[in-house]
């Protein structure tokens, strides 16, 4: 127990020494009385801060030597045992909450059937396309939905699986020098290779209604159903107007 | 002629900086209206005085600070989609890196690698969320039915047409 008390004194006299050293220091430079009492509240609370928290330590090392303090009892240890898991949960939750962030970047920025690789793919499909290019005008650019903040780097999607097959339809847009347009695409899984191939992939140009098609592969794709689903066909009284 | 949709892009450089400029002056009032309340003298007076004096000497430098990112950002991010011809989520991640690098240029070139480095990962995790979000919502509004139909501007498939 002396040797507690010795400890403490002497703790308290070297941060007395370090907040009176302090306060000189601040004093000295400038007049404004604020710092000094700052600098001086912060001392105090530090003091009390490594009063507190070294109690535990120095009485369980006494406790070693001496032996007369009482054991560390159950309650104390649940106790313990209880926020030293709280704080790992946490923290496993913080970093399984990142891992998944970056999952979802990654497969989005790596994968090849991620939605934004399919646009990447037909984005460079269109402006490599002359027809494209001629009537939209020289450099084509890309871009998807808009965001109330100026953003367009979402592209609007919708996955979907027909008769078992994963396909993925989009949307996006695609401004021209002159002209602006719209592609929709939808891109199919191929059981053999596993990779994406275009169902279809056209390009309808704003406010003309003039449609590209750069891919109709729709009639070469097996079937299950036993005829085409009948569509309505608006293109004859289109093509007219 | 103005279209009803105009480019974002040379006028969303200053709407970031505003944005952030705004999120900067919000956030510093909070975070040093806590602080100067801790660290004034007691009294509940003095406290509140020196809260008020930390967040007029403080928020608006934070304001600054987050503007300054956000106008650099925007502007990067803005040449990117000039030069790129593409709006993906790359160009944000590119422009948080150089964003983060330029404006450590000051601390010389270690402290310039490890602040673009902070600022693509930071950036990369905050495409994630927003990808998350986006997967999720379009989760929640699938449509019921498996048959889609395709769209009409392409007409019937050339098979059906020449049957």
């Amino acid at each position: 127990m002396s040797f507690l008390s010795t400890h403490k004194i002497m703790m308290v006299a070297r941060t007395l020494s370090y907040c009176k050293h302090l306060r000189q220091v601040k004093t000295g430079l400038s007049e404004c009385p604020s710092i000094v009492y700052v600098a001086f509240s912060n001392c105090q609370r530090r003091l009390y801060a490594e009063d507190s928290s070294n109690k535990g330590a120095v009485s369980k090392a006494s406790s070693s030597d001496v032996g007369d303090a009482k054991p560390i009892t159950f309650k104390e240890k649940v106790k313990e045992n209880t926020k030293t898991t709280g704080y790992g949960l946490i923290m496993l939750g913080g970093i399984g909450v990142t891992a998944v962030m970056f999952y979802a970047i990654f497969r989005e920025l790596f994968s090849s059937k991620s939605p934004n690789s399919v646009y990447s793919a037909a984005l460079q499909r269109c402006a490599e396309e002359p027809r494209v290019v001629d009537t939209l005008g020289a450099p084509v650019k890309g871009h998807g939905e808009e965001t109330r903040r100026g953003r367009r780097r979402h592209v609007s999607h919708l996955n979907y699986q027909q008769d078992g097959v994963n396909h993925m339809r989009m949307k996006f847009y695609i401004d021209g020098s002159r002209q602006s347009g719209t592609v929709y695409l939808d891109v199919r899984e191929s059981p053999e290779t596993g990779r994406y191939e275009y169902r279809y992939l056209f390009v309808e140009v704003d406010g003309s209604r003039r449609v590209i098609v750069l891919e109709d592969n729709r009639a070469s794709e097996p079937r299950s159903l036993p005829a085409l689903p009948p569509l309505k066909d608006y293109s004859q009284p289109r093509s007219e107007m | 002629m103005e279209e009803y949709s105009r480019e974002p892009c040379p006028w969303r450089i200053l709407d970031d900086c505003g944005g952030a400029f705004t999120m900067g002056c919000i956030g510093g009032a909070v975070f040093h209206s806590i602080k100067g309340f801790r660290n004034a003298p007691s009294g509940l007076a003095r406290r509140a005085a020196g809260s008020l004096v930390a967040v007029k000497t403080r928020a608006p430098i934070i304001g600054g600070n987050f503007a300054v990112w956000g106008g650099m950002f925007s502007t990067i991010d803005c040449t990117l989609v000039h030069l790129r011809k593409k709006e993906d989520p790359w160009n944000s991640i590119i422009s948080g890196a150089a964003t983060g690098g330029i404006l450590a240029a000051r601390n010389g070139a270690a402290a310039m690698a490890g602040s673009a480095v902070i600022g693509g990962v930071l950036l990369a995790l905050i495409e994630g969320v927003g990808i998350l979000f986006t997967r999720l919502s379009a989760e929640q509004f699938k449509p019921g039915h498996p048959q889609i139909e395709d769209p009409s501007q392409l007409g019937q498939p050339p098979s059906a047409q020449t049957m």
